[in-house]
């Protein structure tokens, strides 16, 4: 289906589902009603429970729903929207109780009813899930136990919120209403199981080996990997996946790395690592004829969705790995479509993929500028930063009509869009990609 | 370009839910209903004694299920969690007792023997607090204990206990000297009386 027209199906369903438990609340029986202040309360709960329930979709990884926005926006989208959740169940119970003070008893944990104790521990996870999510890094916590707690938290959360409805909830008077919600909660906890058993069980029957680990420039490692015994995956270039090494994809270790590799080769593919943690520091040293499984391919940073009579690809340090598909991918196809690479590195031996991409030069209508911050005394290309100035002297003259891709270190990217924007470049025309996924 | 069409759609978003949880609150608040729920309210609303039974014990078994029984439980024995309503017609012979039931559906109550507060209701309409009183008072009466016909509450008694100072604590300072269930050492049995129909006839949900 058209991309377009599947984004706005699924964005029609989603505000659907996220406004049915009000219109719900409104079908009879229903009591009658409070004040103001407590109905706003009770709706605000009941959108915050619906939100948090939603999130369990955001991050199932369900690749039908992502396509039309790009994984990166679904799940910057789970991190805001989560945000705005809790703010929403915070309220609900502040709201009661300054509508009836007296009600300061059910905040007692030790105290009130069954249907206080859950809303109160369902609130206290919801805090520390948002804590350890927000502060993450500042607490020291490992990314795989955050996400094993992360995931704990949340299935904790909902289970006790769901709890805490069903036994308070005026407005869950009926049978079939009950069961319409305890049924949505336990559908929506069934995608954790989607996700950690039956995906896992998936990819275990689509192993993949590592057929050669080749040192790049500036800490960067491609990694070429096989697919054993199945036809592989079709992706478009600049597109991603998630990584898992070893025996089982039963772990809860895996990253994010982008394809380096041509989409026309399903079988063979290529990831560029930068050593940037634990795990991309052990991916680095696998040794040949090791398992991996991938999820993927994710994402809509892709010269395939922005068709345009040219490109500008723009890449800092490690963001070389998604231009290396677009440039490979460009190559196989034989597109006579004119490319500008601009490639910013700190200094020479860290600009990876230096070699492939002189010898791409044969198959494509490509110019490369160079632009290093510490040049070599006989450095004849660019040198510092990519800065408006310098895109001024190297764009081409119909840059207006060519389509940017941008990937590097967030500020890099910051810097290149603001100016090429001031430079006439419109924004429709820039496709950035932010790595900081998470 | 995607990232600023998604904060868009995030931004517009919250504004929905926050506008779709205000409209909600300010209809429930107007007290706007998409059914006839209400057709029996004139039945009850008039000043006359009910004579039809029928009529205003749905109209209480109906207000019942749908503002109190979440708490109090269908048999009214709120299973040891919530305070029970059975047998609740020694209250009308006792001093002040007739409209201390009135006052803490308006004003609420709060003595601490349970764990949440019974809530103000000053929302229930006068003719919702006297059939749902009355429908307490027999529905969960013991054999041969439930109210005289005349002992039922009208409408305009209700109204005229409006409008007085009282909170939670003051209703429960008002509380008459009645044995409390828990004294009478059947706070959580269930009392269902065998002889009368559970659903009134003609009525059904």
């Amino acid at each position: 289906m058209n991309r377009t027209i599947s984004g706005f199906l699924w964005l029609g369903l989603y505000l659907f589902v996220v406004l049915a438990p009000i219109g719900l609340m409104l079908v009879p029986p229903v009591p009658t009603g409070r004040s103001f202040w407590v109905e706003f309360s009770v709706a605000l709960g009941f959108v915050g429970l619906t939100q948090i329930g939603i999130q369990f979709v955001l991050i199932a990884r369900f690749k039908p729903l992502t396509y039309p926005y790009g994984i990166d926006v679904v799940l910057k989208y789970h991190r805001q929207i989560a945000v705005v959740a809790i703010l929403f169940v915070l309220i609900h119970p502040l709201l009661i109780l300054i509508e009836h003070p007296s009600r300061i008893v059910l905040f007692n944990p030790f105290g009130g009813t069954y249907a206080s104790k859950f809303g109160i521990v369902a609130v206290l996870l919801l805090i520390a899930l948002a804590v350890t999510s927000i502060w993450r890094e500042r607490l020291k916590i490992r990314y795989e136990v955050w996400r094993v707690v992360h995931t704990g938290l949340g299935v904790a959360a909902l289970v006790l919120a769901q709890a805490h409805v069903s036994l308070a909830g005026l407005y869950i008077n009926t049978f079939w209403k009950q069961m319409l919600w305890v049924g949505s909660s336990a559908a929506l906890l069934s995608l954790i199981v989607y996700l950690r058993l039956v995906k896992p069980w998936l990819q275990q029957r689509r192993p993949w080996r590592v057929t050669g680990v080749r040192e790049e420039g500036g800490g960067t490692v491609n990694i070429d990997i096989e697919a054993v015994g199945h036809p592989g995956i079709r992706f478009h270039p600049g597109q991603f996946a998630w990584i898992k090494v070893g025996d089982t994809a039963y772990t809860v270790e895996e990253h994010p790395y982008s394809f380096a590799s041509s989409a026309e080769k399903c079988r063979q593919l290529s990831f560029g690592v930068k050593a940037l943690g634990d795990f991309s520091e052990r991916l680095q040293q696998l040794e040949e004829g090791t398992t991996v499984f991938i999820d993927g391919p994710h994402g809509a940073f892709s010269i395939d969705r922005a068709q345009g009579p040219g490109f500008v690809f723009i890449a800092g340090g490690v963001g070389i790995t998604p231009m290396m598909s677009f440039l490979n991918t460009l190559a196989d196809r034989g597109d006579p479509r004119p490319v500008l690479l601009i490639y910013s590195t700190n200094t020479e031996p860290e600009l990876a993929y230096s070699d492939e991409i002189e010898a791409l030069k044969e198959r494509l209508d490509l110019e490369t500028v160079y632009v290093l911050e510490e040049p070599p005394h006989d450095w004849a290309a660019e040198e510092g930063r990519v800065t408006g100035e310098l895109l001024e002297r190297q764009l081409p003259k119909e840059r207006f009509t060519r389509r940017f891709f941008v990937c590097g270190p967030g500020p890099m990217m910051a810097a290149v869009e603001e100016a090429l924007l001031a430079h006439g470049v419109p924004q429709s025309h820039i496709n950035l990609e932010k790595f900081a996924l998470a | 370009m995607r990232h600023i069409l998604a904060n868009i759609f995030t931004y517009s978003l919250i504004a929905a839910l926050v506008i779709g949880a205000g409209l909600f609150a300010w209809a429930r608040n107007a007290q706007l209903v998409f059914a006839h729920e209400r057709d029996v309210e004139p039945v009850v609303l008039g000043a006359e004694r009910p004579t039809t039974d029928a009529d205003w014990f749905a109209f209480g078994r109906h207000t019942y299920f749908v503002n109190c029984q979440n708490c109090h439980t269908a048999d009214g024995s709120g299973r040891g969690m919530y305070p029970p309503i059975q047998q609740m017609a020694t209250h009308l012979q006792a001093e002040g007792g007739r409209e201390y039931l009135v006052n803490l559906a308006l004003y609420g109550v709060y003595t601490g023997t349970y764990g949440a507060p019974m809530p103000p209701m000053p929302e229930l309409s006068d003719a919702e607090i006297a059939a749902v009183t009355n429908y307490m008072l027999v529905q969960f009466a013991a054999e041969g204990e439930g109210p005289e016909a005349s002992q039922l509450y009208l409408a305009p008694e209700v109204a005229a206990l409006r409008g007085q100072q009282l909170n939670e604590w003051g209703v429960a300072a008002l509380r008459p000297a009645v044995p409390t269930a828990e004294e009478l050492g059947r706070g959580v049995q269930v009392h269902l009386t065998t002889d009368r129909p559970a659903v009134p006839e003609g009525k059904d949900e």
